[in-house]
């Protein structure tokens, strides 16, 4: 529970930042999708059984939805099935297991 | 099922604008947190740029004390200039105020696909879709594509998707300006009869009825002709620079 409010209040302030502060620091006029960024490396340092990456893609995918001018549930979708699509390489192609971070 | 639970609230969601509540709800929260991170983002990227400017002052020194002086004597003929402009101002009554009906509004954020901004007056202040977006100097910004109650949406020139008719200043040319993403634009369909030179001022043109006419969008920085091609295109510099701007003004209607 304590990990999903840290994810939430974390995504919430990244996001913000993100819109709000890092456009005057863009490179070549782009900045990097933080959030986007941040949901893959949770899902590629997870253990393979853990569920907080694909919590993190709903959290994540939900705020850039509502702080995008496209209709909610394009980014969630998107990165769930990002979340999911990691889990399916990892589980068929990594037999090895590696520390996980989370 | 779940995905399908999903899927349909997500569908209910979007079709009756409750998506629009929401997000209405959610700018409204952090819009005090956003105008702090706009206004601390653009205080600390001024001081990073002076930093990396101190290499270059020697040089820019120099070449100011050479403008300065060009100026000085300019200044002297400008003054009478001014002060007949003055006097020509009021009996004309120009100004943004005399032309237009303005609403003030401040920048509170960029969107996450960067070619759109979020700027704190929404249909609560009588903002509606496609109202003209401008700057103090009378410089096009873009124009407002999503409203909710008290936040707008604000497409930028620059967008890929936005495209409109132009024209440049004291010359009978018009053409078609079209975003390019990156705070890029390309100015097309010139005819190649038609002289365009570094330089030029584009503004806004009657036609296609999109922007008001005479708002001012950038200078050309360079042309490229093609004798195989029937139009020549240009490239701008616009005005508008989002770094060095947090307040705007909404077109409400034309006086």
């Amino acid at each position: 529970m304590k990990k999903i409010l840290i994810l939430i209040i974390g995504f919430y302030f990244i996001l913000l930042l993100q819109n709000s502060f890092f456009p005057f620091f863009s490179v070549i006029g782009t900045i990097p999708n933080f959030i986007f960024i941040l949901v893959i490396l949770i899902n590629l340092f997870e253990r393979p059984q853990a569920k907080l990456g694909l919590l993190s893609s709903a959290v994540g995918g939900l705020f850039l939805d509502i702080y995008s001018i496209l209709p909610i549930g394009i980014y969630l979708v998107i990165l769930i099935f990002m979340s999911f699509l990691i889990k399916i390489v990892f589980k068929k192609y990594f037999e090895f297991q590696i520390n996980p971070l989370v | 099922m779940i995905i399908l639970a999903l899927a349909v609230i997500l569908i209910v969601v979007n079709i009756t604008g409750f998506s629009k509540k929401i997000k209405n709800f959610f700018y409204s929260v952090s819009a005090p947190i956003q105008k702090i991170f706009w206004h601390t983002g653009n205080n600390v990227s001024t001081f990073f740029e002076t930093i990396l400017e101190i290499r270059n002052l020697k040089q820019k020194t120099d070449d100011l004390e050479v403008e300065n002086q060009r100026l000085l004597s300019e200044i002297a003929k400008l003054k009478e200039l001014s002060e007949e402009n003055a006097e020509l101002r009021e009996a004309l009554q120009v100004g943004l105020q005399k032309e237009y009906n303005l609403s003030f509004a401040a920048i509170i954020g960029k969107d996450t696909s960067q070619e759109f901004i979020v700027i704190d007056k929404g249909s609560d202040n009588g903002i509606t879709e496609k109202m003209t977006v401008i700057t103090s100097q009378k410089i096009l910004i873009g124009r407002v594509v999503e409203v909710y109650e008290n936040f707008s949406r604000v497409q930028l020139i620059s967008n890929t998707k936005s495209s409109f008719d132009v024209k440049i200043q004291d010359k009978d040319i018009t053409g078609l300006l079209k975003g390019e993403g990156n705070q890029r634009v390309l100015l097309d369909l010139v005819p190649t009869d038609k002289e365009i030179s570094e330089g030029d001022i584009v503004m806004t043109s009657e036609l296609g009825g999109i922007f008001p006419a005479g708002i001012l969008i950038g200078k050309v920085s360079s042309v490229r002709k093609s004798d195989t091609k029937p139009f020549q295109q240009a490239n701008l510099n616009i005005f508008f620079k989002l770094k060095e701007s947090d307040k705007v003004f909404i077109i409400v209607s034309l006086k």
